[in-house]
């Protein structure tokens, strides 16, 4: 999918009450159409790679949790949620069709209906009429001419061909009582051709009571009703939808079962079984084991320990993920993935630590290095006063005063100084280091002397 | 519609994040409904970087936050949404929860308590809420949680208004 699509792409159009159809039929990690959507204890749904991941992030010291609810949530417990991902494939196929007829301005539509002359006239009437409601309200009451007779040929003709069905929705859009009786879903679809050429009177029924915009039609069958209906309804449009073209390509190949959604994606995964992979103790793994371990399934095996153990937990995620999906990509095209995923992890290690970021720490922290740095040589100072005056000598304090003496003395005295702190480093590593000590010391604790600077 | 080749993970949902907020701008404007909108916008810093946004967050009217408007940063993670977003004030707010020098934001649901069912948005509106909430027990401005602490609500109210005076008033 190479666009960006959001619920929100429903605001402004014919249809915003589409909105809510379109958000809940997303992953809300993801935002995305759910894909192979896996269901929650808590009953919340998500993409399986979304939770999985999710889960994966989670760090082992505490329990994953719900992202919705925060009910503590098992890897194992997942289960797979069917009607969802049947709801999404449909929704998803009939998205951009119903995306166009929403957008289109409801008058401009053009009718290509089969149909003689006297019908243009009178739906183009018929569009004034509608257009000038509006403003009068009562002059249309009188121009009705409600067929109750004909309402079966009318829902016949409905399930002609699209552009019918167009017609036939703006007509019947502001008819509400009529339309929001329950609609027979048994309706063959034999009736239809009769039906299309009836002509336009059967198409004018207008309302009494003028309620324009709480309906929405079915996005697959194009029957006018209540939002909350549309939910429900949905379900059951789409079997008949699937069963209808189950009928067609059962007559063009004139054998075969009928294909139901719950047959279609078994069938595939019993087709090709994929096994998941198990989460791994990475504690009770050394490196080698680790590294020994990716090698066996195929990934490269480079980098840090931290690395080895993210690239695994993704690769879980990634291949488990792809085990649940209907069309399950090749090994190739996960490994790819997962060298993405790689990338852009390095691409933001990069980022973080961007030598921008530093310079600009340097200029807002620099006040307060000469703060330190001054005190630090205060301190020193105070310090090693009085013990040369004692006369204490030794490799320590030695070392110490050679690296304060270091900041502010010309470059003869660096280069004797060096010589010297060559000589003690080479005598012992450890007393380096209590010199170091000593000097972060006397930057902590307050100097001997009772002057104190502060 | 915005098209992207092989985005990550987390630029693909920033985009879906932002394109939502973008109609929502655009239709809150011509229906003069900018209510929510108002309260807090926020938006990507360049088009091309998706991981640094700004924002503007104004103080709940009635309290003592009333008439200010912070300006904020998010930086987000490469790993977003599984990470959450780093919210942080530019503009110097007096806030128990809230540095008064970095601007960091001491607020459970961009620490420990994040998912990732949150969005960029509704962070920050629980940024806002904190606001009017504070928690005194995790401060990170110890005097304005100490005066809170010690029951002077009057008090705090006088030095929150000081400080949203002094920094965060735009029509001065």
């Amino acid at each position: 999918m190479d666009e960006i699509s959001d619920p929100s792409d429903w605001t402004g159009t014919r249809l915003p009450s589409l909105l809510m159809l379109d958000s809940s039929l997303r992953c809300r990690i993801c935002k995305d159409f759910f894909k192979s959507p896996f269901m929650t204890e808590c009953a919340h749904t998500f993409c399986s790679l979304c939770i999985r991941k999710c889960i994966a992030s989670t760090p082992t010291s505490e329990a994953a949790c719900c992202p919705i609810c925060r009910a503590p949530v098992l890897e194992i417990r997942l289960r797979r949620n069917q009607v969802v991902e049947d709801l999404v494939e449909w929704f998803e196929n009939a998205r951009a069709a119903i995306m166009t007829t929403a957008k289109e301005e409801p008058l401009v539509i053009t009718v290509p209906v089969v149909s003689t002359a006297s019908e243009c006239v009178s739906s183009s009437e018929r569009r004034g009429r509608k257009r000038r409601r509006d403003n009068v309200d009562e002059e249309q009451s009188t121009s009705l001419s409600p067929e109750s007779g004909e309402s079966s040929s009318r829902r016949a003709a409905r399930r002609g061909s699209r552009k019918v069905s167009y017609e036939v929705k703006l007509d019947i859009g502001d008819e509400s009582e009529d339309e929001a009786a329950p609609f027979d879903h048994g309706k063959k679809p034999d009736v239809r051709s009769s039906a299309s050429s009836k002509g336009d009177s059967s198409f004018i029924v207008l309302d009494d009571d003028g309620n324009p915009d709480g309906l929405v039609p079915c996005p697959v069958c194009n029957v006018e009703m209540t939002p909350q209906e549309v939910q429900i309804h949905l379900d059951d449009c789409f079997k008949e939808q699937e069963a209808k073209q189950a009928n067609q390509s059962e007559s063009s190949k004139s054998n075969g079962p009928i294909r139901t959604l719950q047959s279609q994606p078994l069938s595939k995964i019993t087709k090709k079984p994929l096994q998941r992979l198990p989460k791994l103790q990475y504690d009770l793994f050394n490196d080698s084991k680790l590294r020994s371990k990716l090698v066996e399934l195929g990934l490269p095996a480079y980098g840090t320990r931290v690395q080895l153990q993210q690239r695994h937990t993704e690769w879980v995620s990634l291949w488990n993920a792809n085990a649940d999906s209907n069309n399950p990509k090749t090994k190739k095209q996960l490994l790819r993935d997962l060298n993405d995923w790689e990338s852009n992890l390095a691409k933001y290690a990069i980022q973080k630590v961007s030598a921008n970021d530093l310079a600009a720490w340097g200029k807002t922290h620099s006040n307060d290095f000469d703060d330190l740095i001054a005190r630090a040589k205060k301190n020193v100072q105070k310090k090693l006063d009085p013990e040369q005056q004692r006369g204490t000598s030794g490799t320590v304090e030695f070392n110490v005063q050679s690296q304060h003496e270091r900041q502010d003395s010309g470059p003869e005295v660096v280069q004797k100084l060096d010589s010297i702190d060559k000589k003690i480093s080479g005598m012992t590593e450890e007393r380096m280091d209590y010199g170091c000590d000593v000097l972060t010391d006397t930057l902590i604790t307050p100097p001997v002397s009772s002057d104190a600077i502060m | 519609m915005i098209s992207v080749r092989m985005a990550s993970a987390a630029s693909r949902r920033l985009l879906k994040e932002y394109s939502a907020l973008q109609k929502e701008n655009v239709i809150s404007a011509s229906s003069a409904l900018a209510s929510s909108i108002n309260e807090v916008s926020i938006s990507p810093v360049s088009q091309k970087d998706l991981f640094y946004w700004t924002g503007v967050i104004t103080g709940i009217p009635g309290g003592p936050y009333e008439g200010g408007s912070w300006k904020i940063d998010i930086r987000i993670p490469n790993t977003y949404p599984l990470h959450p977003p780093e919210i942080k004030f530019v503009t110097p707010i007096c806030h128990p929860n809230i540095h008064f020098k970095t601007g960091e934001v001491c607020l459970d649901v961009l620490k420990s308590h994040w998912t990732a069912a949150w969005t960029l948005l509704s962070a920050c509106i629980a940024v806002r809420a904190l606001l009017s909430d504070p928690e005194i027990d995790s401060p990170l401005n110890i005097d304005a949680a100490n005066v809170l602490r010690c029951g002077d609500t009057t008090g705090y109210d006088s030095l929150v208004r000081y400080f949203t005076n002094k920094y965060a008033r735009l029509d001065r």
